[in-house]
């Protein structure tokens, strides 16, 4: 009972980061990056991958 | 109704400021279309919702609408082509003659304005006496005086301001003597018809400057260019000066007009406090020692004493005493399966706990920077540097993102937008993550306590060590082929010093700070739980199963796989390559990461704790080549991509981290062969390696710089 309940709990906590990661992404925020945004001046949209691609699709 | 007014002045002139005030929390951060521009926008107070709604459109700080910036363009183009129906142009009341400038350039678009005369809490301390009933006549145009920080006069500045939009009465500009206005007549008839009619005048005068971007847009035929350039070279005889030199001159002639009509009192002081101040700090001599003494001391402190302290409490009393062992029991109490509490324990409680242990030295770090921000050094050592950097052919300019780069590298990239010469711009951005970001902090910490027992001069040397990377590496690359080039110019406003304001910077600490903890709750919570599971799982006596021996784990297998690499730099363990690789999606998951590992989460059987762990498994020299390859090999993903943003092409993208990633490697090399052949006489094939490395890179520093045509 303790095991199921340690285990959803953490289920739970990483669900949710998950999801507020994925709600960063949608925003154009980064996943990893964890700054304040204010100190960006607003111009973050730092998904990698999709730069790389962009840049390689620019190319 | 909806009413657009555009906020235009030069930077510090507590734009940003007045920005906030006016628009509270209401705000929306961007871009500006097509260009790497800040935009702000937000809506008035008291004016978001209902009949008429007042939007505030934050142009970027400018000292003129000359085509010679970014910032310069954009605020012109939004002028020109949006139309905004009022503009708010905010001047700082102690430095009126160089604030009025972009003034007289605003009138001239026509477009109704307010001058708001900022800071007149500083103008009255400083004992001087402005006639703003005479400022409005010789304008020609409403002034408001306020005070943004003290937030004083703002709401007559509202109201004046959404009354002018709303009257839309068309600015005047001043008036030039007779000659001059009669060429720019001239001009405005040469070109009726293809002028925008709002603007005509506006444009004449660009014309008559010969303003690049503007003859470019209005399409002039190679006759009626020829036409006008006639005019332009007889006023330009007749002056004995360049055009766009008589139109700057004639407007400052008006701007020493007006300000001997509006100063009732003016104090001639000649040196403020800041200048008897900037006589020590930024001295020839002394600048650079006290630079380095300043931030040692911050680092010093921060790391090594009053951070040290704290942090010590967190690891061993909070995480240690209280912590790890009450979760351990009421696990066990709730009979809780021991792989699960093993997770709990020694992998999120032990990696994040691992992790937040250097919360205090972050915070007592930020602390000091905010400190330094806010009173008005941290501006002063762009210069001093700048002295310096020009000798290498590099510019104060690049130092700038640097500053900036001792909080997070992302904003610090974004901030080499400024520099406007590409290859400089380019240099930037692929040298500013050198300078220890927050997220190294903990891995420098880490090291200095595990290794070097806190010594004084760790934590300051990991700072010194990314300033070396940056100047070396701007010194080499300027001798290349794809660098070389004479340095930007830098002009740079130093503002006062100022007793450093206790909620700025109680504001910067708890900002930089929450987010800290945050990322630690977050991406670094689920890093540390995959580490976990790769160190726990594995392939042992023929199954996939929890391992007893975590050298055959899912981890130690991956990590086998790359940890050769790092063999010649003194750590090819399995455990520090995998620390390193997890670093590359924060830096801080290099201490998570090991805090599984080396076992954060429980107090081995002889006592030892991570630090102590950590220490036998490192020499000092490979400890710090560990540490300095952490330091400036390719930062985060949310800086890469920062990066790969900036450069705006897959192939210097890739440039920038190839760069990043071998200097660190050849740096952290030579500290582990030329260290360890120095202090034990062993001289291997690495030891040759690293004395062919260090040859050629003082070659590449002290050879002939590359002549650009």
């Amino acid at each position: 009972m303790g095991t199921i309940f340690v285990l959803l709990v953490i289920c739970a906590v990483v669900v949710w980061i998950i999801r507020n990661m994925i709600n960063d992404h949608k925003n154009g925020k980064s996943v990893s990056c964890g700054c304040s945004c204010s100190s960006c001046h607003g111009a973050c949209h730092q998904n990698l991958k999709k730069e790389i691609e962009r840049l390689r699709n620019a190319e | 109704m909806n009413i657009r007014i555009a906020l235009a002045g030069n930077p510090n002139s507590g734009k940003t400021t007045l920005f906030n005030a006016l628009t509270g929390s209401n705000q929306y951060t961007g871009n500006w279309p097509g260009v790497t521009v800040e935009k702000k926008e937000g809506k008035l107070k008291g004016y978001g919702k209902g009949e008429t709604t007042v939007t505030v459109v934050d142009l970027p700080g400018i000292y003129s609408l000359s085509p010679y910036t970014l910032e310069e363009v954009v605020s012109r183009k939004y002028l020109l082509e949006e139309k905004p129906e009022a503009i708010i142009n905010i001047v700082d009341g102690t430095n009126l003659e160089r604030n009025l400038y972009l003034t007289t350039q605003l009138k001239e678009t026509g477009i109704p304005m307010v001058t708001a005369v900022n800071m007149m809490d500083l103008v009255r301390k400083n004992k001087e006496e402005l006639n703003l009933a005479q400022m409005e006549k010789d304008l020609g145009c409403p002034v408001v005086e306020i005070s943004a920080l003290k937030e004083e006069g703002i709401e007559r500045l509202i109201e004046t301001a959404v009354s002018v939009a709303k009257k839309a009465e068309p600015s005047h500009r001043i008036v030039f003597d007779e000659k001059l206005e009669s060429v720019i007549s001239a001009i405005e008839t040469k070109l009726d018809g293809l002028l925008p009619p709002d603007h005509a005048v506006w444009y004449a005068i660009k014309v008559f400057e010969r303003d690049e971007k503007v003859v470019e847009q209005l399409c002039l035929t190679a006759s009626l260019k020829r036409q006008i350039e006639e005019y332009i070279s007889s006023i330009e005889k007749e002056y004995d000066d360049d055009s766009e030199s008589i139109i700057t001159s004639a407007r400052y002639h008006q701007i020493e007009t007006i300000i001997h009509d509006c100063y009732v009192r003016r104090n001639r002081q000649s040196d403020s406090i800041s200048d008897r101040i900037d006589r020590v700090v930024t001295n020839r001599i002394l600048a650079l020692p006290i630079f380095a003494l300043v931030m040692f001391l911050v680092y010093y402190v921060s790391v090594t004493t009053v951070g040290s302290i704290l942090t010590d409490f967190v690891n061993d009393t909070l995480f240690g005493e209280w912590i790890l062992p009450s979760a351990a029991a009421a696990l066990e109490s709730i009979g809780c399966a021991e792989w699960l509490s093993g997770l709990v324990v020694d992998g999120i409680i032990g990696g994040v706990g691992a992790v937040l242990g250097f919360v205090p030295q972050i915070f007592v770090l930020y602390l000091f920077l905010a400190v330094l921000e806010d009173c008005g050094y941290m501006a002063r050592i762009a210069f001093i540097m700048d002295r310096i950097f020009r000798r290498f052919g590099l510019s104060g300019k690049s130092f700038i993102p640097m500053l900036i780069g001792t909080g997070c590298g992302v904003p610090a990239i974004m901030a080499s937008r400024t520099i406007e010469q590409e290859r400089d711009r380019r240099m930037t951005i692929m040298t500013t993550t050198f300078i220890p970001c927050s997220a190294k902090l903990p891995i420098i910490a880490l090291i200095a306590g595990a290794l070097f027992d806190g010594a004084a001069w760790v934590a300051p040397s990991a700072y010194f060590t990314g300033i070396a990377a940056i100047v070396t590496s701007g010194i080499v690359l300027k001798k290349t082929r794809l660098f070389a080039g004479d340095p930007s110019p830098f002009v740079m406003e130093l503002p006062d010093y100022h007793i450093p304001s206790v909620k700025n910077v109680f504001h910067s600490v708890w900002e930089r700070g929450s987010s800290f903890v945050k990322k630690a709750g977050t991406i670094i919570l689920l890093s540390t739980i995959i580490v976990w599971f790769m160190q726990a799982f594995g392939f042992e006596n023929g199954a996939f199963t929890m391992v007893e021996d975590m050298n055959n784990s899912i981890l130690a297998m991956a990590g086998n796989c790359i940890a050769w690499i790092f063999t010649p730099l003194g750590w090819g363990d399995w455990k520090a390559a995998s620390a390193a690789v997890t670093g590359l999606v924060a830096k801080e998951n290099v201490v998570g990461t090991f805090g599984v590992l080396y076992g954060f989460g429980e107090v081995a059987e002889d006592g030892m704790e991570l630090w102590g762990t950590l220490s036998s498994e490192f020499t000092e020299f490979s400890g710090f080549s560990f540490l300095v390859f952490n330091l400036l090999c390719a930062p985060c993903f949310a800086a890469m991509g920062a990066i790969a943003r900036e450069m705006n092409s897959a192939r210097w993208f890739w440039i920038a981290i190839g760069y990043q990633t071998l200097l660190a490697y050849a740096c952290s090399l030579c500290i582990y062969q030329v260290g360890t052949w120095v202090t034990t006489g062993v001289f291997t094939p690495g030891t040759v390696i690293a004395c062919i490395m260090i040859i050629g890179f003082i070659y590449l520093l002290i050879r002939p710089e590359r002549k650009v045509a």
